[in-house]
């Protein structure tokens, strides 16, 4: 049991081939720059895309690759966007009730689900008017009362402070685990993949570079420092970013010289 | 029942049965035209839009030819209910349906162009249908739009003359609109029952048009 991936696609930049298979089981995590291929695989999983070849199988459902492919609404699988786009027209409420009734039995507790992700103070709001943060909070938790079967997000997190991605990312995998709901995670941090990630597909330029276990691959990558941090490293700009907690700022600044490259 | 009064039932009949069948139709043509990557979209725009710089005689002249037991289609009416599509208020509604389309089509997919595929893609994810995303994300999303393609829909054929005299002719209660009552008043020298009509018209217009530029103005502050 298993995402089986075997597909072709022509992008505007660049041309998407891969073949890989992901476990339907745990969270998975694609990682790559800016421009590698990640969230255009997403869409193609999710059935967004329209012009892709080859295979894409899922449970034994044949996604793609039959004579016709599974429609995008009838592959029940949920995709939380880098941009959130929640329904402007309406509520927070109604955001995530509109998304719940389209499954027959629902099994989420709404007003659970925005306790834990701390978002019950907005439920009334209008979404347009939620920072970006909370947007993303309430996009992830509208694409969970969906019950989808297979859960990808794209860089869910990149609006959130520190704090706030260490909750989410706590909260993110206990669901996947409670509920066995496997995810595919994207993201060009280092740090969030390797906190959540079981498996890893490292991309560039729509191919795949390197697949396998995520900690043992970043670390061959050169993402995973000696003392476990975890940097990112852009070898066009000679960069390197380092994302830190405040406590971990804190412990470092009393041996180490920081020189700030850049803060995110 | 006085011939003004008449005049008035049916032209308000025309308007309204025109505006509903727009707004039925309306939105399928304009979804693929904001939508469409084919390269007859032009054409298919072109074509929607003549109305609006043809001369109203033009399309009238050529409907009425159409609409003639000669030609093909008015040969398949006649033959299918025994009557004539011309000077009747059949013929009238389906002269009205061509010329008010565009007005009713264009803030339509003005609006759906403005909509973009962001919210529909985010439909799409949670399992919803093409329908449900119709209904729950573009319908409310674009509602200042079917309110203005309504409003203009609707005054747009209120004010009809040109088409309607072409292929309607001037039958009371049967083709006679308010704008061929007017001209007859005009024709014989009836001014004060065609300055109670002009004026008639002139203010439905001009309330039409505030109130749905009222509107429009309260939905931008909110």
């Amino acid at each position: 049991m298993s995402l089986q991936i075997d597909i072709s696609h022509h992008h505007q930049h660049f041309d998407l081939n891969l073949k890989c298979q992901f476990p339907a089981t745990g969270i998975s995590g694609v990682f790559g720059h800016s421009g590698s291929g990640k969230t255009t695989l997403l869409r193609c999983i999710a059935g967004l895309e329209t012009e892709v070849s080859g295979q894409i199988n899922f449970h034994g459902q044949q996604w793609l690759g039959a004579k016709r492919p599974v429609i995008a609404e009838q592959r029940k699988v949920g995709l939380v966007f880098q941009d959130s786009r929640l329904f402007p027209h309406l509520t927070v409420y109604q955001n995530l009730t509109l998304a719940q009734a389209q499954v027959r039995k629902p099994i989420h507790d709404i007003k659970q689900l925005c306790d834990d992700f701390g978002i019950t103070a907005l439920l009334t709001k209008a979404a347009h008017s939620l920072s970006s943060g909370q947007q993303q909070r309430v996009a992830i938790i509208r694409s969970l009362v969906a019950q989808p079967q297979l859960l990808l997000l794209d860089e869910p997190l990149s609006a959130l402070d520190m704090h706030a991605k260490e909750q989410l990312m706590v909260l993110i995998k206990a669901f996947s685990e409670k509920h066995n709901l496997p995810m595919i995670y994207v993201s060009h941090s280092a740090r969030e993949i390797s906190q959540l990630c079981d498996q890893l597909l490292m991309l560039k330029h729509g191919e795949m570079i390197d697949f396998g276990p995520a900690q043992p691959l970043l670390k061959a990558h050169g993402y995973l420092g000696q003392r476990g941090l975890i940097s990112q490293i852009n070898h066009q700009t000679n960069t390197v970013t380092i994302e830190l907690s405040s406590e971990e700022l804190a412990n470092l600044s009393e041996q180490t010289e920081v020189y700030l490259l850049k803060h995110r | 029942m006085s011939a003004d009064l008449t005049a008035l039932l049916l032209t308000l009949k025309l308007a309204f049965l025109t505006t509903v069948f727009l707004l039925v139709i309306g939105p399928f043509i304009a979804w693929w035209l904001a939508k469409s990557k084919s390269r007859l979209r032009p054409f298919f725009e072109a074509l929607v839009a003549l109305p609006l710089v043809l001369p109203p005689t033009v399309l009238g002249f050529y409907l009425l030819l159409a609409f003639s037991p000669n030609y093909l289609p008015g040969a398949i009416w006649q033959s299918a209910t025994g009557t004539t599509l011309a000077f009747s208020f059949t013929g009238l509604f389906i002269g009205s349906i061509i010329y008010s389309l565009p007005f009713v089509v264009q803030p339509l997919q003005a609006g759906f162009v403005t909509l973009g595929n962001k919210e529909l893609e985010a439909a799409t994810t949670l399992g919803m249908s093409k329908w449900r995303r119709f209904r729950y994300v573009v319908l409310p999303m674009t509602k200042r739009s079917f309110l203005l393609a309504a409003v203009m829909g609707f005054a747009h054929t209120l004010g009809e003359f040109g088409v309607v005299l072409m292929i309607g002719g001037n039958i009371p209660g049967e083709t006679q609109v308010l704008a061929i009552a007017l001209f007859e008043h005009v024709e014989a020298l009836e001014y004060q029952q065609a300055h109670q009509m002009a004026a008639g018209l002139l203010i439905s217009s001009l309330v039409m048009l505030l109130l749905i530029y009222t509107l429009l103005q309260q939905k931008d502050k909110t």
